[in-house]
């Protein structure tokens, strides 16, 4: 071969290589952004591959939208899933359910793996009151659907996994502080180190931080009250006898600027030494809000400082993980929490507080739950090579709950009853699951998985579990998963009972089914997703409200006593819920990842089954979206953000009962946020962030106040008057400045 | 509020847990003072405004003097008093003929412990029942019954 | 006051940058190997010498140590993801699993079988400073599935970050190994000196 020629065939291999069109990283760029997840399977894998519909949101998202707790970054970045804000513990729903008033007991929330949801009410939060330091926080994984198949009860929409860094992410000490000018301030502390112990390498991360919120005093709607009987007085809705009588908000009370508000301390340190990993966590969630409904009826004075409610916990999780053979692993985590919850409510009203002497009633409900656990786990590569893995693994638990309700007298602290909602039980569980992952090919995956779980409270379910995942063609994977899940009756529903409240009969665990089917196709940087899905609920709990009939009923059995009380409610399984629809979303990034977008959109078709026949869901929304835009200029310029998320119009809470005349609609919301960040020129470790955020809608879904159904049988000023629900109000514009200096990381800063 | 937060922090971090022990009152809750106007027991999730009826039954608000006679002289008789207090959480005096409204309160009568249909107290509910269909017939008949909650 | 509170500031910082220079939890395969092995395969088409190296076929060393499981189990499906990738920074290509001995015999066997690029698995972090030496002057692409080898003279690796895989590249060494990436993709990378 001649020179020239070997030039000339050098030339051509040149360009018919890859590497000629290399300049362009956008393919690798895509491949760094494609998330590893582990929540779905337990194993680590890439999110197209993962058994379930799963988004990853990551600490450098919250920076760029400035995202600064749960709700936020699911609302303005998560796919298929939503919140809605009472004003209290947020609701969380996906795919067109969302199912109000549940405390989050349809979400199982976890911290690097370890469980948040507590047994007596099956609560867990995903506000600030959620009391996980943010900047901690490394990213969080959303899988959405049912996912009791590894984690047991409360996963019915899904899991949503909070990991928090590792010290190589979070060396050094790290201080923040964020205000939002007359709202709320954050202030955090945390620091991070790599060293040895026992001659094993080791480190440690922590942070502790205490957020408060204090604003804004929300101006409520007036409303009048009717006549009390007892004292044939308008009702009275403070301890002072000079405040207004029977008419609850309006220009004569004021703006709540006493009880609206939010004290969140929390602490979280992870040490990591060997094979061994510890997890401890603590935090407090007292918090007020403005109104009462039909969810806080304890608490109906206005402006009320000695209204709020309490909440503390403290958890720690030892896990241990070992390689006994390249085909055999085994596990064990060892985890204990406790939890106790105080609500303090004060009521005037003459009718509501009927004690000789006594003028105003203090009614304060408190629980706790402790339980602990052993998880062991034992996972078998058969192949050594990942082409066929099973993971077995059993979770015994114990539980203790307790709860009681005590009125007591304003005047001089004596009780003015005895306790009722009582309870007090001890519980076990057992859970055993085993899954089984099959890769004969690249382009191909089966996973299936069945998890068994007895408790004392009911009989035991299983909750299966089948995915195929298929990658027929480059950068393209196609998913059908078919899954259930459930959740047991809480302690609460099961056992407390009061004047007005029934034990529960034969309370069965809600259940859940879903089939879905997804495509998810990358092109280079870019990723397209679209996913259907139809999903089927039954057993759905509720207080249902006793018919005059079945009172009577009741009452002849002896099992209430009707002179004590005007209505009687008791905890059964009284729907159904069909819904199928919709998730699509997109994402990518440009200019080596200086540019980065995305946008998703849910629509579903969802319906309510009870007695009363079939109806669209209360407040959850039929459609809703996100989309969000960042350009980092680099260096010392800041990097702009900005992020919007929609929902449809949705019903009112009460929008079903309440006989509200036009029927209570809250608008559709679109929230825009806008966010600067950067370093801070001249000062090494120190970065801002600014952010701006604005609410189109001023209420949403929310009946509030003391009107929480028109009655035609009110008195005529009343009638007239509460015709129209008044919605809870949207605070419609903050700020935000924050700052963090970090130092120690042995690098340039953040 | 910096106290308070501290405060705030300090019962987080605190070790001391919560204890619940059940209180139990020696005397019964269910003894009603008689000027409490019948109402049961405290029930904070109970509507304790009266309806455009009970205005009228009761003789107070917008109701003008209705059946105020009828009531007072309810008042002095406990068995009366608390099958009235139980006729209204039943619903039982509002768009309900004489007949029905009978029916609807018969147990509650019993549960009383009304046992004599020609008793002061059986006479007295009477009166109240009567008054209702005809003096506060207009508000007590207006609608349709509708058993909210 | 200025330079005495930035000396206050800087001690508790040197302490713990000083404690975290020392070895991080050993052996952390963070990102799987399926992404590992599909990284490498896009990876080398950015290293400029990698095709004067590799020639017509690439050939890739999987390097196991004896007795230790997870080297054995990341081995076993490094070969199994790499084998099942069509192409190799653009070249076809073969993968070959090596025992350890040491890292002398380790940089007799790369230039033996011409390999363009050797995969280190778990297990071999007492060895890395060794086979750093050892590989100076060797014309191969070295990549170790542990993050924490690549600060201490592995050219490539990766590591999790928020979830993502992000690369590592040490730059002093990829020149000792005749590694030279383009620009642009060191833009992607988190970069050692």
């Amino acid at each position: 071969m001649t020179s020239k020629t070997s030039a000339l065939v050098a030339l051509a291999l040149l360009l018919a290589t890859p590497s000629a069109r290399a300049e362009d990283t956008s393919d690798l760029q895509g491949s760094l952004d494609e998330p590893v997840v582990t929540t779905a399977s337990q194993s680590a894998k890439t999110a197209s591959t993962a058994p379930a519909t799963t988004t990853t949101i990551t600490a450098e998202d919250f920076v760029r939208w400035n995202i600064t707790s749960l709700d936020q970054a699911l609302d303005f970045l998560g796919v298929g899933i939503v919140t809605s804000n009472p004003l209290h513990q947020v609701d969380v729903g996906a795919r067109g359910v969302m199912i109000t008033k549940d405390q989050g007991n349809h979400f199982l929330l976890l911290v690097n793996g370890h469980v948040m949801n507590e047994p007596l009410f099956g609560s867990a939060r995903f506000e600030k009151g959620a009391g996980i330091p943010f900047e901690m926080i490394d990213h969080i994984e959303v899988v959405i659907g049912p996912g009791s198949v590894l984690y047991g009860s409360y996963a019915m929409l899904g899991v949503i996994n909070v990991v928090t860094k590792r010290a190589k992410d979070w060396k050094g000490v790290h201080l923040v502080g964020e205000f939002e000018p007359g709202k709320s301030w954050r202030a955090g502390a945390g620091a991070g180190a790599l060293f040895s112990l026992f001659g094993k390498p080791a480190e440690v991360t922590f942070q502790v931080e205490g957020y408060r919120l204090f604003g804004p005093a929300f101006e409520m709607g007036e409303q009048i009250t009717g006549i009390e009987l007892a004292d044939k007085q308008p009702e009275r809705f403070s301890r002072d006898p000079s405040k207004p009588r029977g008419v609850w908000g309006g220009p004569r009370w004021g703006a709540v600027d006493k009880q609206h508000y939010v004290i969140v301390p929390a602490t979280l340190a992870r040490v990591l030494v060997g094979d061994f990993e510890l997890n401890l966590l603590a935090s407090s969630y007292k918090r007020a809000w403005p109104f009462s409904d039909t969810r806080t009826r304890e608490m109906p004075n206005y402006n009320e400082p000695d209204n709020f409610e309490l909440e503390r916990s403290a958890r720690f999780d030892l896990k241990w993980q070992k390689l006994l053979s390249p085909v055999v692993q085994i596990g064990a985590r060892l985890y204990g929490d406790s939890f106790d919850y105080r609500r303090q409510g004060i009521d005037s009203r003459v009718g509501a507080c009927i004690y000789p002497g006594v003028t105003t009633c203090v009614t304060n409900t408190r629980g706790y739950s402790r339980w602990g656990g052993l998880e062991l786990q034992g996972s078998f590569d058969w192949f050594h090579d990942a082409t066929l893995v099973s993971l077995l693994g059993v979770d015994v638990k114990r539980a203790f709950v307790k709860h009681q309700s005590d009125s007591t007298s304003d005047e001089d602290g004596r009780p003015l009853r005895s306790s009722d909602q009582v309870v007090d039980e001890a519980d076990a569980l057992l859970g055993a699951y085993m899954q089984h992952e099959w890769r004969p090919t690249g382009w191909f995956e089966l996973n299936g998985g069945i998890r068994l779980d007895v408790g004392k409270s009911y009989d035991p379910v299983g909750s299966p579990r089948v995915a195929a995942v298929l990658k027929p063609w480059r950068g393209g994977a196609l998913k059908l998963v078919y899954a259930q899940a459930f959740r047991p009756p809480s302690w609460y529903e099961l056992r407390a009972e009061d004047s007005t409240q029934l034990p529960a009969r034969d309370l069965q665990p809600e259940r859940v089914r879903s089939i879905e089917a997804s495509l998810e196709q990358k092109v280079r940087a870019q990723r397209l997703f679209f996913g259907v899905y139809r999903t089927e609920w039954r057993d759905l709990i509720e207080a249902y409200v006793l018919t005059p009939a079945e009172i009577r009923e009741a009452a002849a059995r002896g099992e209430l006593d009707y002179l004590r009380a005007v209505s009687f409610r008791q905890f059964r399984n009284v729907a159904t819920i069909e819904n199928f629809g919709y998730d699509a979303g997109f994402d990518g990034t440009l200019f080596s990842g200086a540019l980065r977008y995305g946008a998703s959109l849910s629509s579903s078709f969802a319906r309510r089954t009870d007695a009363s026949g079939t109806r669209p869901l209360a407040v959850a929304p039929r459609a809703f979206g996100n989309a969000r835009i960042a350009y980092a200029f680099g260096g010392y310029w800041p990097t702009l953000g900005l992020a919007g998320h929609w929902l449809a119009s949705r019903p009112a809470d009460r929008a079903y009962d309440g006989n509200f005349e036009p029927f209570p609609m809250a608008p559709p919301l679109f929230e825009l946020r806008g966010t600067l960040s950067g370093k801070v020129p001249g000062v090494r470790g120190l970065t801002y962030r600014l952010s701006a955020n604005w609410v189109s809608a001023s209420e949403g879904p929310y009946v509030v106040g003391p009107g929480q159904s028109h009655d035609e049988r009110q008195n005529a000023a009343r009638q007239a008057q509460i015709v129209s629900a008044q919605l809870v109000p949207i605070d419609q514009f903050r700020t935000m400045f924050g700052l963090r200096y970090d130092f120690g990381t042995g690098e340039g800063g953040e | 509020m910096k106290p308070r937060f501290l405060l705030a922090v300090l019962v987080a971090l605190a070790p001391g847990c919560m204890t619940l022990d059940p209180i139990v009152l020696a005397t019964t809750d269910a003894s009603l003072p008689m000027d409490a106007g019948g109402l049961p027991l405290a029930d904070a999730d109970a509507e304790v405004s009266l309806t455009a009826c009970e205005e009228c039954v009761f003789g107070v608000g917008d109701g003008g003097t209705g059946c105020k006679a009828q009531w007072d002289a309810c008042q002095k008789l406990e068995v009366c008093v608390k099958t009235i207090a139980c006729a209204r959480a039943q619903s039982c005096l509002e768009n309900k003929d004489f007949k029905q409204a009978l029916d609807c309160g018969l147990p509650c009568a019993k549960a009383a412990g009304m046992t004599d249909q020609t008793s002061p107290e059986a006479i007295a509910v009477l009166d109240i029942v009567s008054c209702v269909q005809s003096t506060c017939a207009k508000p007590c008949r207006a609608g349709e019954f509708a058993g909210k909650p | 006051m200025l330079a005495r509170r930035s000396f206050l500031l800087g001690v508790p910082s040197a302490i713990l940058v000083g404690l975290a220079r020392r070895t991080a939890r050993a052996d952390d395969v963070a990102v799987p190997p399926a992404v590992q092995a599909q990284l490498i395969g896009k990876v080398a088409a950015y290293d400029k010498e990698f095709a004067n190296r590799a020639g017509a076929r690439a050939q890739v060393l999987v390097v196991v140590r004896s007795g230790d499981d997870a080297s054995t189990r990341t081995g076993a499906a490094m070969m199994k993801e790499l084998g099942a990738l069509s192409t190799i920074g653009g070249l076809p290509h073969d993968e070959t699993q090596l025992t350890f001995t040491n890292a002398k015999d380790l940089a007799t066997a790369i230039k033996k079988k011409g390999a363009a690029i050797v995969v280190l698995t778990p297990g071999h972090g007492g060895e890395i400073d060794a086979i750093r030496t050892a590989l100076d002057g060797v014309n191969v692409l070295s990549v170790s599935t542990v993050a924490e080898w690549v600060p201490r003279g592995v050219v490539l690796g990766f590591d999790l970050v928020s979830g993502k895989p992000k690369l590592l590249v040490h730059l002093g060494q990829a020149k000792k190994q005749n590694v030279v990436f383009k620009a642009e993709v060191l833009k992607l990378m988190r970069v050692y000196e």
